[in-house]
């Protein structure tokens, strides 16, 4: 008992240095290209985070997350293009987007394990391959997507330009911080607790009265909504929504970061993510030709290491570190 | 550069960033997980006497386009090393990044070579998407922009930029002339054949504008494709007398290979676009090859003039294999830089004089000759009707048969 006590103090610490430090990135990155990247690392986080729901708590190993990206940022391309690029009904409609795709997706939900993992893929497929054909492309853009998506604009400041990599990056973690922040009381409420229960065991929880299946789905249009707010900061990142954002390596990727992350803790697969996006871009630009080729082969060395030394994760190294 | 790209957006504060960056980046970068030197310029030689010239050069090094990415940068590295990689008193250093024919690492490697590298200027794009997801980037950046291969039609009308000029062609350029050549010279039933992406239905839309037969079908395998026995009796039930198809590497590598051992061609001409039938398939699939094709492009191998000779026996000796169309836009694209960066002595400071000199680049190419359209920033092509043939000595080759002068996009 005395103990926790002790840690807690530490932990407080912790954190508070660690909100320093994503505060102050614009401050020492060497140039705008760094304060870029760590605005895609915490898009990446955002979209790892809310896939933790479902693999972590939920026990849904979901590999069709790339769909509700996809449609927050098409959401989000669409409506910047042809309504507003006001930020707050932006941010809205990504989240509306994602959740509205994942309760046509929730015909997954029927199945469970591996089962479940494979109609996500294929339902995610099945949106990818809408988005890149060429017969929708006067709407859609076609396997090209929709281009010159504008950066949102804030309320009540809108002479603070998001186009600014410092500016975009405080959004990206205003809204990382918010999303960290409702899904940690989202796992903490007795939601969370009754997702955590279906994982163990959904005959169980079943028959003491919960209605499982009203909870998974509820878990999946909350990842749904979430990784379309991923999807919506996305596509104004890149001035773009794509269908390659659709395709099952976007999937592969947050999974591989909610995994080498360590899975049920948020933080995990944020930090996870974070180490992801820069190993793609590290791995990927290495001055040796021949292995900046093989990049995906590396990355798999690494994630393979992580499996076998780290079973649980970045955050399970912090924990037996604290421990 | 970064300063008035800064400018441009109203980013003053940035300014100071980017100049600390220099006593920063090897610091601070490496200690973000060390990544920071990685594809950083390698030390400058001697001979020239301003600072170096950076050319970022996105391109792919795997996936499905690796083969186009290598000839490319092939292509550029043979002529910048003829020039002695030096042009208006500076050296020009190449910098590589993998484009990996994904739109959003494509953009975030441009970032890189942008931001982190502080290239003077980006060359490259073989995919289409790619090349027009980067464009909003490029054009707010006010970054001077080469496009090596990336035909979308849309960079040289609706989304054209002040900054981006394309050395390469418009999707729109070979197949417009071959509509009216095939109608009037070839047959007037033709069914059309092409990969379902941009480029492919770009280039049938093209072929549409000036054919004035029947189109019986059109069949649209997906682009990447396995098996197309499916597509090959498509063909066949709408009986044309000749074929017009858009596929390009391992695509046009497959359907040849199962056309011919169905023996599709015995009453059907094979007329396209020239991607199809250049030596990265012919010499894959030997003799498979639709010996006979008439193709539109904006180059042949066997062009008789000087610059190609010069250029397709030097690629021949270094490389140690025949050039494709790929590598002599490659080739082009170097020479373009180091052609502009004569003209302007070397002194890119000037922005608008420097895109004013890229405008104004020409010279004799081995396609022919090289200019650039003011309306459109692309390049106004001869395109080459060719005969596919099987030469004695090199091989499946085409030979021209009828040029068209001067194709420029419409622009609209």
């Amino acid at each position: 008992m005395s103990r926790l006590r002790q840690l807690r103090p530490r932990r407080w610490l912790g954190q508070a240095a660690f909100l320093v430090f994503l505060l102050s990135v614009p401050a020492w990155a060497p140039n705008r290209f760094w304060i870029n990247v760590a605005s895609q690392a915490l898009i990446f986080a955002i979209f790892a985070m809310s896939l933790d729901l479902l693999i972590g708590y939920a026990g849904m190993p979901s590999f069709g997350h790339a769909a509700f990206y996809a449609a927050g940022a098409y959401g989000g391309a669409l409506w910047a293009l042809h309504l507003s690029s006001a930020l707050l009904p932006l941010l809205a409609v990504g989240l509306m987007a994602g959740a509205s795709l994942a309760l046509v997706g929730a015909l997954a939900l029927r199945a469970r394990g591996i089962y479940f993992l494979m109609l996500t893929l294929a339902f995610a497929q099945v949106v990818w391959s809408v988005l890149s054909n060429n017969q929708l492309a006067n709407v859609l853009g076609g396997d090209i997507g929709l281009i010159s998506v504008p950066r949102p604009v804030l309320p009540f400041a809108a002479d603070v330009s998001l186009f600014r990599p410092a500016n975009f990056y405080f959004l990206t973690l205003t809204v990382a911080i918010i999303v960290y922040l409702a899904l940690a009381a989202v796992v903490a409420s007795p939601f969370g607790h009754t997702l955590e229960g279906i994982r163990e065991n959904e005959g169980r929880m079943e028959s003491l009265g919960y209605p499982t299946f009203r909870y998974r789905l509820a878990a999946f249009i909350i990842a749904g909504a979430l990784a379309g707010l991923a999807g919506m900061l996305g596509g104004s990142f890149n001035f773009s929504a794509t269908p390659a954002t659709a395709f099952w390596t976007t999937s592969g990727l947050a999974m591989i970061a909610v995994i080498m992350g360590g899975s049920r803790s948020l933080v995990g697969p944020a930090a996870g993510a974070i180490v992801v996006v820069l190993l793609q871009l590290g791995l990927s630009s290495l001055p040796a030709r021949g292995l900046a080729e093989r990049w995906q082969l590396l990355l798999g060395v690494v994630f393979i290491a992580f499996v076998l030394f780290l079973p649980g994760g970045l955050y399970g190294l912090l924990r037996r570190r604290a421990a | 550069m970064a300063k008035s790209s800064d400018a441009f957006l109203g980013l003053g504060l940035d300014d100071a960033l980017t100049r600390r960056q220099v006593l920063q980046a090897g610091l601070a970068g490496a200690a973000t997980i060390g990544l920071a030197a990685c594809g950083q310029a390698e030390p400058t030689g001697g001979g020239a006497t301003g600072p170096d010239f950076k050319v970022g050069a996105v391109l792919p090094s795997s996936k499905v386009y690796a083969e186009l990415g290598t000839s490319i940068t092939n292509g550029m590295k043979l002529y910048f090393d003829k020039v002695g990689n030096k042009a208006g008193g500076r050296k020009i250093v190449l910098l590589l990044e993998d484009e990996e024919a994904t739109p959003d690492v494509a953009l975030a490697k441009t970032r890189k070579l942008v931001e982190q590298d502080n290239v003077d200027m980006i060359a490259g794009y073989v995919a289409s998407p790619d090349a027009v997801g980067a464009r909003d980037y490029l054009d707010q950046n006010a970054m001077p922009t080469l496009i090596a291969n990336a035909g979308a039609n849309v960079l040289s009308r609706a989304k054209k930029s002040p900054y981006i000029y394309r050395a390469s062609f418009s999707n729109w350029q070979p197949s417009h002339p071959m509509g009216a050549y095939v109608a009037e010279n070839i047959t007037k039933k033709v069914t059309l054949l092409y990969a379902n992406y941009a480029a492919g239905s770009e280039a049938a839309g093209a072929f549409k504008e000036t054919f004035t037969g029947t189109i019986l079908a059109e069949v649209k395998p997906p682009l990447n494709n396995q098996d197309y026995s499916t597509y090959i009796s498509q063909i066949r039930a709408s009986k044309p007398e000749a074929i017009y198809f858009f596929l390009s590497g391992t695509d046009a590598n497959n359907f040849f290979t199962q056309a011919k051992q169905v023996d599709l061609f015995a009453n059907i001409k094979v007329t396209g676009a020239g991607f199809g039938v250049e030596q990265d398939v012919t010499q894959a699939i030997g003799d498979k090859s639709p010996v006979g094709a008439i193709t539109g492009l904006h180059w042949a191998y066997t062009l008789d003039n000087k610059e190609n000779k010069d250029f397709t026996t030097a690629y021949k000796s270094r490389y140690g294999r025949l050039a494709d169309v790929f590598a002599m836009q490659g080739y082009d694209t170097a020479r373009v830089i180091a052609e502009a960066l004569n003209a302007v002595k070397g002194k890119t400071d000037d922005k608008p004089a420097f895109l004013k000199a890229i405008a104004a680049v020409k010279f004799k190419s081995p396609r022919g000759d090289f200019r650039f359209d003011s309306a459109t920033n692309n390049v106004v092509n001869p395109i080459y009707i060719r005969e596919l043939v099987k030469d004695p000595s090199l091989g499946y080759v085409n030979k021209v048969k009828t040029t068209i002068a001067s194709v420029a996009d419409p622009g609209q």
